[in-house]
C-alpha cells in the first residue's frame, strides 16, 4: 500500500515538474528617476503586451502581429519601476527602456 | 519552403528552480488532500465582481458593466506557477463575442482591428479605456486603481476570447520575412518624409536573423503624445488591415484614427 501510495506520488510529482503553462512569456523591466517630470516608457513587444508604472499597476496594454514600439506617457513624477510583459508572444529588451517627459 | 526558427530572445523571466516547483507541488498535493472544500475565487478590491465557482462566462457585447460583472463574469485565480498571476491575481475566462480570429493565418492579423476590438470589449466591461493613436494599444488612464487587478484580468479574457492564432508558435517563411522587409524599407522612406533621419535598412539576411525586429522607428527616438500618434497615422507601423492586404510594391495606407 505504502509503496503504490510512492509511486503515485513520485508520477504526480512528475507531472508537476513536467506540465507547466504553455504560455510564451517575456519581460524587461527597471526603475527611472524623473523628479517632477513625467515617466515614458518604450517597449517594442510582439502580440500581447501590457506596461505597468509602477510595476504592478498596468496602465496600458495591447497586441501587435510583427515587433512593434510604442511609447506609454504616464502622469507620474518621482522615482517609479516599470515593467513590461508578454505572455503570448515576447518582449525585445533593447528596445525597451523608460526616459523622461517633460511638462 | 525553408522554414525559420520563431521569434525568441528579448529578456526572458528564468523559470523557476526545480527545488521550488517540487516544493510548491509537495504543497499544492498536501493542501489538496486535506479540504474537499470548493475552491474560493477572490473578491476584487473595490469592485463589484461577484466570486463564483461555476465555470465559464461568454457574454455577448452590450450590457452595462453591473449586470456583466455582477451576473456574468466568473472571477477566480490562476494555477500556480501561471506567469499571467504577475500582472493580476484574478482570473477571467476568454470572453467571447467580439470577432475570432482563430481560423486566420497568423501572419495576416490585423493588430489594428485586435486592438480596436479589444478596446470595445473594455469598454463593454466598464472599464474607460481609449484606443491609443497609434491604434496598437489602449490606455487606461480613467481606471481606477482599485479595479486596476480586475481590468487587468478582463484585458487578458478579452484578448484570450478573440482566439488570435499563436504567431510566436508559428514560424515566418523567408517570403514572410521579406514581406515584412518590404515594409518596413517602405516605411522608411514615409518616416523620412516626415522628416526624421533613418539610417539605410539592415540587410534583408541580417533582418531575417534578427527575427524582424528592425524598425526606422528605432531611429525615432524620444517621441509621445501627439506627434508619435501622427506619425503612426501617418506612417504605421503595421499594414493597415494587416499583411493579407499588403504587397511589396504597395504604398504605405495611412490609419485613420
Amino acid at each position: 500500500m505504502r509503496r503504490s501510495v510512492g509511486i503515485v506520488m513520485v508520477a504526480l510529482m512528475a507531472i508537476a515538474l513536467t506540465a507547466g503553462p504553455a504560455l510564451a512569456y517575456g519581460s524587461d523591466s527597471g526603475t527611472a528617476y524623473c523628479g517632477d517630470n513625467n515617466i515614458a516608457v518604450r517597449s517594442r513587444t510582439i502580440k500581447d503586451w501590457y506596461v505597468q508604472v509602477p510595476s504592478g499597476s498596468t496602465i496600458d496594454n495591447g497586441y501587435t502581429a510583427s515587433w512593434s514600439s510604442r511609447n506609454t506617457v504616464t502622469l507620474q513624477s518621482g522615482t517609479k519601476s516599470w515593467r513590461v510583459l508578454s505572455f503570448e508572444g515576447d518582449v525585445d529588451g533593447p528596445g525597451t527602456y523608460a526616459y523622461c517627459w517633460g511638462q | 519552403m525553408k522554414r525559420v526558427r520563431p521569434v525568441a530572445g528579448g529578456t526572458r523571466a528564468a523559470g523557476p528552480p526545480r527545488l521550488l516547483v517540487l516544493g510548491l507541488a509537495w504543497l499544492f498535493l498536501l493542501s489538496a488532500c486535506a479540504s474537499d472544500q470548493p475552491e474560493v475565487g477572490v473578491e476584487p478590491r473595490g469592485s463589484s465582481a461577484v466570486v463564483s465557482t461555476v465555470p465559464g462566462s461568454t457574454e455577448p457585447p452590450g450590457d452595462d458593466l453591473s449586470n456583466r460583472l455582477v451576473g456574468g463574469l466568473t472571477v477566480g485565480t490562476w494555477p500556480a506557477g501561471d506567469p499571467r498571476a504577475q500582472l493580476t491575481p484574478i482570473s477571467v475566462p476568454p470572453i467571447g463575442g467580439y470577432g475570432d480570429f482563430s481560423q486566420g493565418d497568423p501572419f495576416e492579423v490585423d493588430s489594428f482591428e485586435v486592438n480596436r476590438l479589444l478596446s470595445r470589449c473594455m469598454n463593454d466591461h466598464g472599464f474607460a479605456v481609449t484606443l491609443h493613436g497609434d491604434g496598437l494599444g489602449i490606455h487606461w488612464a480613467d481606471i481606477p486603481s482599485e479595479q486596476n487587478e480586475l481590468a487587468a484580468a478582463v484585458s487578458i479574457s478579452c484578448l484570450e476570447g478573440l482566439q488570435v492564432p499563436d504567431l510566436a508558435s508559428s514560424v515566418l517563411t523567408l517570403d514572410q520575412y521579406a514581406e515584412v522587409y518590404a515594409y518596413r524599407t517602405e516605411l522608411a522612406e514615409c518616416v523620412r518624409g516626415e522628416g526624421y533621419q533613418v539610417p539605410d535598412p539592415p540587410s534583408l539576411d541580417l533582418f531575417v536573423e534578427e527575427q524582424g525586429r528592425w524598425s526606422p522607428y528605432d531611429a525615432v527616438g524620444v517621441l509621445a503624445g501627439s506627434d508619435w500618434d501622427r506619425l503612426n497615422q501617418t506612417c504605421p507601423q503595421e499594414p493597415v488591415g494587416g499583411f493579407g492586404v499588403w504587397d511589396p510594391g504597395d504604398a504605405i495606407a495611412p490609419l485613420q484614427p
